[in-house]
């Protein structure tokens, strides 16, 4: 059905308007004479309603109305930007992200209660109103009798355009019915003035505010007119409009808005400007390019099974075009690879926004550093990663950074620096949370993972800083007593693990007492297509993700060690631990003799470094990262499943929970 | 007996196992395939056969006479795999033979209730009667214990 296309296209956009409405409202926070702000504000919530109202959102369209109406008035100097306004206006904001994702949840809005709000938003306006009424341009106020209709159909007959223009005179002006005749005079230099409003002999009484309107039937411009009303002094503002009666023989008086006023039409220029940077981009549907994926994926199984079957082949053109393929078959790979890539600028666009609350509610100053928005990384990633990287930037301001009288009290500055900053390294995308706050206190973590049951107190103490910073990590560590209310979720680092590992990816802490923390995050640059090694493990074959491979050694049976019950092999000066992973994996494997050689597969999780057994090596190659399904979701030591080259399906191995 | 579909008519495929005929509602099976090539997958209980590819797609395969407690038996020409999907779960059956499309007509179905006397009923969820014969119907959901 169109409507569900237009729903889609609203759910979409949307999130758009609301970015914009939450950008822009900073901004005026920042800096409440930027106009710009408003107009950028305006526009959101008036594109937000319009699309409301065509698809009868009614919460949503009543909401951006009275948001438009607060805007106006800012917009027309009649209202003051306080932090009320500022905070009322994030949270209509909010609410409307609520209902949004109501609609998309539930395909209309739900029944929550916006009456607290639309009334809060109405109030400030209220107080206005009376005198908003009467500056608007207001067309309600042509209304025409049947003479002066008759003279501006004669008019239009000669060429004669009708000018509707509202003049508002500075709150200053002392002689008021002088500067009005004086614009009388000016307007009837370019024809001839058919009504006014208020009626001309209360402008001559002075009974009328500021503000009043003349229709004027002209062959004149509308600018040469607008410029020379504006030339007389003592004026703030003449609108001027263009209009056409429609109908002219009915008493109504409909009247259409023929060209937009010059705020109006600057206001199309800009767009216009900002929509130039764009042009040369389209919108896609996230799933045509999934399926776009698919069939690069599909098209390097085959690529794999031809290169298979022509393995013992000597034909020397067969070779050659192989290798053509396989080329074109990567370069494909790419570039369909980068049309997936956005910037990772979409997420971090919500932080200044959950920065700003976080500060306010936790009475702390922060600064926050974004660097590196303009990193790229795959649009899977940008649907999952924003939760935990909320959670780990509040988890900086909250524990991190100090309150500001502490800081100041040992020489820090007040204001509390959190950085977010992206960048690309290898094939990795690197995301790292920083704070220059107290860092993280291995006492009161290794106390609470105890008051917890994580961790018993004998083991505890043997534990080293790594260990101690894994207990955060362990479920049940951070618990809702200490969820305040700013991210609601009530996830503790945990899940923050979980979903990083889900991507494919890892965390690490750094931390200096005193100096601060830093949460790096590392994920891979692609999820559907990566490099392997494939090995045999008990005739079965596996594929380890290249990216968690060091190094591949043999070593001799007899090298291999047994402490406390770990066997440990020596690899360039250390120790690593040995994971058999017929073990792990629960399949049984051949006892070998001592001074049998043994190929073992050093891979790497972060910083640390294991060895893996395996059967035989088979080589590298470049694999499709296919779901094992629902049913077998809940193993454990295997992430995905890839087709080879024959059609048999490999396992992948998932080196994070291995190690 | 006509052989016109009328609206209470329910389709069912049927297979067998061992010396009894069982049934699938048609509207779970998405297809029947010959055996290939499955990879076993470790961590899993011992009726899951492991995994394989049919058409580029990784689908789990159970041995469906281990999951219900029968011996196990050689794979020969006449065994097949059943593709199920069953909301968000496509998984393959291990059967000895596929037989036919039965168009069954309502009163020909009885509950399976009361008819087996341990925990073997526990996967059957209807029996039809059919020319004399007897079908067993699966209960999927609870034959691949998926779900709540």
């Amino acid at each position: 059905m169109d409507n569900n296309k237009y729903m889609d296209l609203f759910v979409e956009e949307s999130k758009e308007h609301i970015q914009a409405l939450n950008d822009n409202l900073l901004e005026l926070e920042a800096d409440t004479n930027n106009l710009e702000a408003v107009n950028e504000l305006f526009r959101a919530a008036h594109t937000l309603k319009g699309m409301a109202g065509t698809l009868g959102l009614n919460m949503i369209t009543d909401i951006t109305h009275n948001m438009e109406n607060v805007l106006d008035e800012i917009r027309n100097h009649k209202k003051e930007v306080t932090s009320q306004i500022i905070d009322v206006l994030l949270e209509s904001t909010d609410t409307l992200e609520t209902l949004i994702q109501d609609v998309i949840d539930l395909g209309q809005e739900g029944d929550r209660d916006v009456t607290d709000l639309l009334s809060k938003l109405k109030n400030p306006a209220s107080s206005t109103t009376s005198m908003l009424a009467k500056q608007d341009l207001n067309y309600k106020d042509i209304e025409l009798d049947q003479y002066q209709l008759s003279i501006v159909k004669v008019g239009a007959e000669q060429g004669l355009f009708p000018y509707w223009i509202q003049i508002r005179l500075q709150p200053t002006c002392l002689l008021k019915a002088a500067r009005a005749y004086m614009v009388f005079q000016a307007a009837e230099r370019f024809g001839e003035i058919i009504k006014s409003v208020p009626h001309v002999q209360d402008i001559e009484e002075e009974k009328f505010e500021d503000t009043f309107s003349l229709l004027l039937i002209s062959r004149a411009d509308e600018m040469d007119i607008q410029s020379k009303i504006e030339s007389i002094s003592e004026i703030d503002s003449v609108k001027i409009k263009k209009v056409q009666f429609n109908q002219l023989e009915s008493s109504k008086n409909i009247i259409n808005e023929v060209k937009s006023d010059t705020q109006a039409s600057q206001r199309q220029q800009q767009r216009i400007n900002s929509s130039n940077r764009q042009v040369r981009s389209i919108r896609v549907d996230i799933e045509r390019l999934d399926l776009l994926m698919n069939l690069v994926s599909e098209l390097i199984i085959i690529k794999n099974t031809m290169e298979d079957m022509s393995g013992n082949n000597v034909d020397s053109t067969l070779m050659e075009n192989m290798e053509y393929l396989s080329r074109v078959a990567n370069e494909l790979h790419d570039a369909v690879m980068k049309v997936r890539m956005v910037p990772i600028e979409l997420v971090f666009n919500r932080f200044p926004r959950v920065v700003r609350d976080l500060a306010k509610n936790t009475n702390k100053r922060i600064k926050l550093n974004i660097i590196g928005a303009d990193t790229e990384v795959d649009r899977t990633i940008i649907d999952e990663i924003g939760d935990p990287l909320i959670h780990l930037l509040r988890n900086a301001i909250d524990h991190g950074i100090e309150l500001p009288e502490e800081r100041l009290k040992i020489g820090k500055n007040p204001e509390g620096i959190v950085e977010l900053i992206a960048y690309h390294d290898g094939n990795n995308v690197v995301i790292e949370v920083r704070d220059d706050g107290r860092g993280i206190n291995y006492k009161s973590i290794v106390d609470n993972a105890v008051r917890k049951g994580i961790v018993t107190e004998d083991k505890a103490k043997e534990l080293d800083d790594k260990g101690i910073i894994d207990l955060m990590f362990q479920p049940g560590f951070s618990t809702a007593e200490e969820v305040s209310n700013i991210s609601g979720r009530g996830v503790g680092m945990d899940v923050v693990k979980t979903k990083i590992e889900a991507l494919g990816g890892i965390i690490e802490v750094e931390t200096e007492q005193g100096k601060g923390s830093r949460f790096i995050v590392r994920l891979p640059l692609t999820l559907s297509i990566i490099q392997a090694l494939l090995v045999e493990i008990s005739e079965e074959i596996f594929a380890i993700p290249l990216s968690s491979v060091q190094e591949i050694i043999e070593i001799k049976q007899s090298d291999i060690k047994e402490l406390r019950g770990q066997e440990v092999i020596p690899y360039r000066g250390v120790l690593l631990p040995l994971i058999r992973v017929e073990q792990e994996l629960d399949i049984d494997y051949k006892d070998r003799t001592q001074d049998d050689l043994i190929t073992l597969v050093v891979i790497k999780k972060g910083e640390k470094l294991s060895a893996l057994t395996i059967g035989n090596l088979i080589g590298q190659q470049e694999i499709v990262i296919k779901s094992l399904g629902k049913y077998l979701s809940s193993i454990k030591v295997i992430s995905g499943a890839t087709i080879l080259g024959d059609g048999r399906v490999a396992l992948i191995l998932d080196i994070n929970r291995l190690v | 007996m006509g052989n016109k579909t009328i609206a209470s008519d329910k389709q069912f495929i049927s297979f067998s196992l061992g010396n009894d005929n069982y049934g699938l509602d048609v509207m779970a099976v998405e297809s029947v395939e010959r055996l290939s090539d499955i990879t076993h997958v470790p961590k899993t209980p011992n009726y899951v056969l492991g995994v394989t590819n049919i058409r580029g797609d990784i689908i789990p395969v159970i041995n469906l006479r281990k999951r219900l407690g029968m011996d196990d038996k050689e794979y020969d020409d006449d065994t097949r795999i059943i593709i199920c999907d069953l909301d968000d779960y496509r998984i393959g059956l291990v059967v000895d033979m596929v037989k036919d499309v039965l168009i069954v007509q309502e009163n020909n179905i009885h509950t399976g209730e009361n008819i087996f006397k341990d925990n073997k009923n526990d996967f059957i969820s209807k029996i039809i009667e059919l020319d004399g014969t007897y079908i067993l119907v699966l209960d999927l959901i609870k034959t691949l214990d998926i779900g709540e």
